[in-house]
C-alpha cells in the first residue's frame, strides 16, 4: 500500500514536472530535410497534403495530380516507392493497415488504396442520420482506424468506423467563422481549428459538442489551418498566411511559435498539411515553396 | 413612520439653509464678485451674449454657471475646460448611450459632442448645429448624395433621419436604429390594404425583414427595391424558390442551400464544382448566402455587402494586412478581390483567376511584360529549385509594412536573397 502511494506521487510528480518543463520550454525543432522531386526528377508541385509513418510518408502532390510514397528511415527520406494518379490531392493520411486514404480536390470525396497503391474505392457513410452530401473539408484517421470527417455540408464532425458506418456526429460550434482543419488525439479528443476567428475547440471522447480551449488566437498566428498533435498531446498549428507553427498545450495554452514566412528551408511559404509521427519527426506540405520539409523533434 | 417623515423635512429645511450659507461663505472666504460663476465671464466674452440671444441656450450658460465646464483660472484641457471634451459632457449627460447598447453613434461614443451640438447656444433644439438630416449630412456625404439622387426617395428619410435612427445609440437594434424591420416601417406602413397584399403575392411579408429587399434610403428602383434585384422578384415570381405563401411555412424554401439556386444556375454552378480549388464557403451549408442576399442587393451580383466587407469578414487578417500597408495595392484597398480572385473556384492556386501570377498582373503593370528583372517559367528561383521568379518573389500583393510591399525593408536586403554574392 505504502509502495502504491510513493509511486503515486512520484509519478504526479512526473506529470507535473513533464507539464512545466513542456509549458516553459517548447519542443526544440530541428530541420532535417526538404522533399523536393521524386526519383525520375519531377519536382513536386504546390504539394497541399502530407501523412506520415515513422518508415514512410506520403505527399499529396497537388499541382502534379499525383500521391507520392517515400520511404524515411534513420531521419533520412530514401527512394520514392511509387506514386498513384488522384486529381488534386488535398489532405492524405494513412491507417495503421497502411490503406492511404486521400481527398480528391476536384470530386471533393476521399479515395482509398491500399498500401501497394491499388485502389480500393471511395469512402462512404453508411447509415449517417446526417451528411447525406458529405462536403470533406478535411478528414483524419484515429489509431482504431475509425474516420473523422469535417463535413463542412451539414457543419459537423462525422465519424465512422473504417468500413465506413457510422458512429457518431459531433455539430460544429455554432460561434465559429470556418474551420478548416481537424485532428484527434491518442485518448479519442477531437480538435477542430477556426481559421477565421482563429481558436480551437476540442470535444471529449464520449462528447457530443465542442468547447473552445483557446484564447482568441489572433496575436499569434494570422490565418490557422492545419492542425495536428503529437503523442504527448502538444497541438500543432500551421499558420498558413504567416508560415509559422504555433505549437499549444492539451489546454490549448500558447507554448510558443516555430519558423516564419520565407523561402528557405525552416521557412514557409503558404504551408499546407502537417504530420508527425509516433518518432515525433513533423512533416510540412510547404504548398508554395512547392516541397515537403521534415524535421526531428528533441525535448 | 411619522418619525421618519418628520426627520427627512427637518433633514431638508437645514440643507435649505445650510447650503446656501456655504455658497456666501465661499464667495466671502474667496472674496468673489457677485456673477462670478459665470455671468461675469460675459463681461469680456462679449461674443457670447450675441449667442445668448439664439433660440436655444445651454442651461448653464443660461443660467451664468460657466464654471460648471470651465476653470477660469487654469486647465490642461483646450478652451480652459475642467475636463477633457471625451468626458466633460458626460458630467451631467451621462445617459446619452443605453446601458449595453447594440450600437453607438461613433461621434458619441468618441465624446465629440461637439461635432453635432453647440455648446453654448444654437437656433436648433437640442443646440445643434444644424437642422435635421442636414446634420448628418455633414459627414454621411456619400448617402446624403444618394437620398437626394434617388429617383424613388423615401420622403421621412429625405426629412430628417432621426425619424428612424437614434443619433446616440440604440439599445437593441443595429444601425442605431430606433426599432428594428418590420416594426420600424409598419409605424407608418399598413400592411392590411389589398394592393400591399397583391403586390406581396400575398406573403406575409408584414413578418418579415422589409430591408431584404427595399432600401429604406430611397433607391432608383420602383418601390425602393435595392438598385440590384434577383430576376425572380423583379418578376414577383416567389414560388420560383418559396413553397405557396397560403401554405403553414410560407417563406420555406422548396430546396435547401444551394439547391435552390441550382435550379436555375445549374451550368454556373457545375463549372464552379468542376474546379480543383474551390471556395469552401461556396459549398458549406450556408452556400451562396455566405456572399449574396436572394432578394436584392445595393451591390452588384446581389452581394450582401460591398465586396472588401464579405471578403473581410473571413480574410480579416488580409484585409489588414493592406491597411497596414504602406504602399497600397488599388485593387486590395478598393476591395476589388475578384479582380484577380475567382471568387467561386478556380483550377488555380488561390483561385485566382489566371494560371500565371506574371500574367495577372500584367493586366495593369503592362510595362512588365517588357521592362523588368528577368520573371518567368525559365528563370528559377535561387532560393527554391522548384519555384520560378515571378512578381510575388519580391511584391507581397496583398501588403507589407516597406515600401511597394517587399518584403524587407530595404531594395538592398531584397536583392541580396537572391544575389547573394552582394551580400554585405
Amino acid at each position: 500500500m505504502r509502495k502504491i502511494a510513493v509511486l503515486s506521487v512520484l509519478l504526479l510528480l512526473n506529470c507535473l514536472f513533464a507539464g512545466f518543463s513542456l509549458a516553459a520550454s517548447p519542443l526544440k525543432i530541428k530541420f532535417l530535410q526538404s522533399v523536393y522531386e521524386d526519383n525520375g526528377g519531377t519536382g513536386l508541385k504546390s504539394p497541399e497534403g502530407v501523412a506520415c509513418t515513422d518508415d514512410y510518408f506520403i505527399a499529396a502532390d497537388t499541382g502534379n495530380n499525383r500521391l507520392v510514397k517515400y520511404a524515411f528511415k534513420d531521419n533520412t527520406v530514401g527512394a520514392m516507392e511509387f506514386e498513384i494518379p488522384v486529381t488534386a490531392p488535398l489532405i492524405a493520411q494513412i491507417n495503421s493497415d497502411g490503406d492511404i486514404y486521400a481527398l480528391d480536390g476536384r470530386d471533393r470525396r476521399i479515395q482509398i488504396f491500399n498500401a501497394d497503391g491499388q485502389a480500393k474505392g471511395t469512402l462512404s457513410a453508411k447509415g449517417a442520420p446526417v451528411a447525406a452530401k458529405m462536403v470533406p473539408r478535411s478528414f483524419k484517421i484515429d489509431e482504431n482506424n475509425n474516420i473523422y470527417i469535417l463535413d463542412i455540408s451539414e457543419e459537423v464532425v462525422l465519424v465512422l468506423d473504417s468500413s465506413g458506418k457510422y458512429l457518431k456526429h459531433i455539430p460544429l460550434p455554432e460561434q465559429g467563422g470556418f474551420f478548416s482543419d481537424l485532428a484527434v488525439d491518442r485518448q479519442g479528443i477531437v480538435y477542430v481549428v477556426d481559421s477565421v476567428h482563429p481558436g480551437v475547440y476540442s470535444s471529449a471522447p464520449e462528447g457530443d459538442t465542442f468547447s473552445l480551449i483557446t484564447k482568441n488566437l489572433q496575436e499569434f498566428v494570422n490565418f490557422p489551418a492545419t492542425i495536428t498533435l503529437d503523442n504527448q498531446g502538444v497541438i500543432f498549428l500551421m499558420d498558413k498566411h504567416g508560415g509559422s507553427l504555433a505549437l499549444l498545450g492539451r489546454n490549448g495554452s500558447f507554448l510558443g511559435h516555430k519558423f516564419g514566412y520565407g523561402w528557405r528551408e525552416g521557412q514557409f511559404y503558404y504551408p499546407a498539411q502537417i504530420c508527425v509521427n509516433q518518432a515525433k519527426n513533423i512533416f510540412i506540405a510547404d504548398r508554395n515553396n512547392s516541397r515537403v520539409q521534415i524535421f526531428a523533434t528533441e525535448e | 413612520m411619522k418619525l421618519h417623515i418628520t426627520m427627512s423635512i427637518l433633514l431638508l429645511a437645514a440643507l435649505s439653509i445650510f447650503l446656501p450659507a456655504r455658497q456666501g461663505y465661499a464667495q466671502q472666504e474667496f472674496k468673489l464678485k457677485a456673477g462670478a460663476s459665470g455671468k461675469i465671464c460675459l463681461s469680456c466674452h462679449d461674443g457670447l451674449q450675441e449667442k445668448m440671444k439664439k433660440a436655444f441656450v445651454h442651461s448653464p450658460l443660461a443660467d451664468g454657471d460657466c464654471i460648471g465646464c470651465h476653470n477660469p483660472h487654469t486647465s490642461s484641457f483646450d478652451k480652459l475646460m475642467s475636463a477633457s471634451t471625451d468626458d466633460i459632457c458626460y458630467t451631467c449627460h451621462d445617459s446619452v448611450i443605453p446601458e449595453n447598447a447594440r450600437s453607438v453613434h461613433k461621434v458619441v461614443a468618441d465624446g465629440a459632442c461637439t461635432s453635432c451640438h453647440d455648446p453654448h447656444a444654437a437656433d436648433n433644439e437640442a443646440n445643434l448645429l444644424k437642422k435635421g438630416s442636414e446634420l448628418c449630412y455633414e459627414c454621411h456625404q456619400t448617402l446624403a448624395a444618394k437620398i437626394q439622387e434617388n429617383k424613388y426617395g423615401h420622403p421621412p428619410v429625405r426629412k430628417n433621419c432621426v425619424g428612424c435612427h437614434d443619433a446616440h445609440g440604440s439599445e437593441k437594434n443595429v444601425s442605431l436604429l430606433n426599432d428594428g424591420s418590420p416594426a420600424l416601417c409598419l409605424k407608418c406602413h399598413a400592411t392590411d390594404k389589398s394592393t400591399f397584399k397583391k403586390l406581396h403575392r400575398n406573403y406575409p411579408v408584414q413578418k418579415a425583414d422589409c430591408t431584404s429587399c427595399h432600401d429604406p434610403h430611397g433607391s432608383n428602383t420602383a418601390a425602393m427595391l435595392y438598385d440590384n434585384v434577383h430576376e425572380p422578384v423583379a418578376k414577383r415570381n416567389c414560388e420560383r424558390c418559396h413553397v405557396a405563401a397560403s401554405s403553414s411555412k410560407p417563406f420555406s424554401l422548396k430546396a435547401s442551400g444551394n439547391e435552390t439556386c441550382l435550379a436555375c444556375h445549374y451550368e454556373m454552378m457545375t463549372g464552379v464544382l468542376n474546379k480543383t480549388h474551390i471556395h469552401w464557403p461556396v459549398v458549406d451549408k450556408k452556400g451562396c448566402m455566405n456572399c449574396h442576399t436572394p432578394h436584392a442587393s445595393a451591390e452588384k451580383k446581389l452581394m450582401k455587402e460591398p465586396m472588401i466587407t464579405v471578403c473581410g469578414s473571413c480574410h480579416a487578417d488580409t484585409v489588414a494586412r493592406q491597411e497596414r500597408a504602406t504602399t497600397k495595392h488599388p485593387p486590395v484597398a478598393e476591395g476589388e478581390c475578384s479582380q484577380c480572385h475567382s471568387p467561386h473556384s478556380s483550377n488555380n492556386q488561390f483561385i485566382m483567376k489566371k494560371d500565371s501570377l506574371i500574367e495577372t498582373c500584367a493586366e495593369c503593370h503592362e510595362w512588365q511584360t517588357h521592362t523588368t528583372h528577368p520573371i518567368g517559367e525559365e528563370y528559377v528561383d535561387p532560393r527554391n529549385k522548384n519555384i520560378t521568379v515571378q512578381c510575388a518573389s519580391c511584391h507581397r500583393t496583398h501588403g507589407t509594412e516597406h515600401k511597394h510591399f517587399i518584403y524587407y525593408a530595404t531594395t538592398n536586403e531584397l536583392c541580396v536573397q537572391c544575389h547573394v554574392r552582394f551580400r554585405r
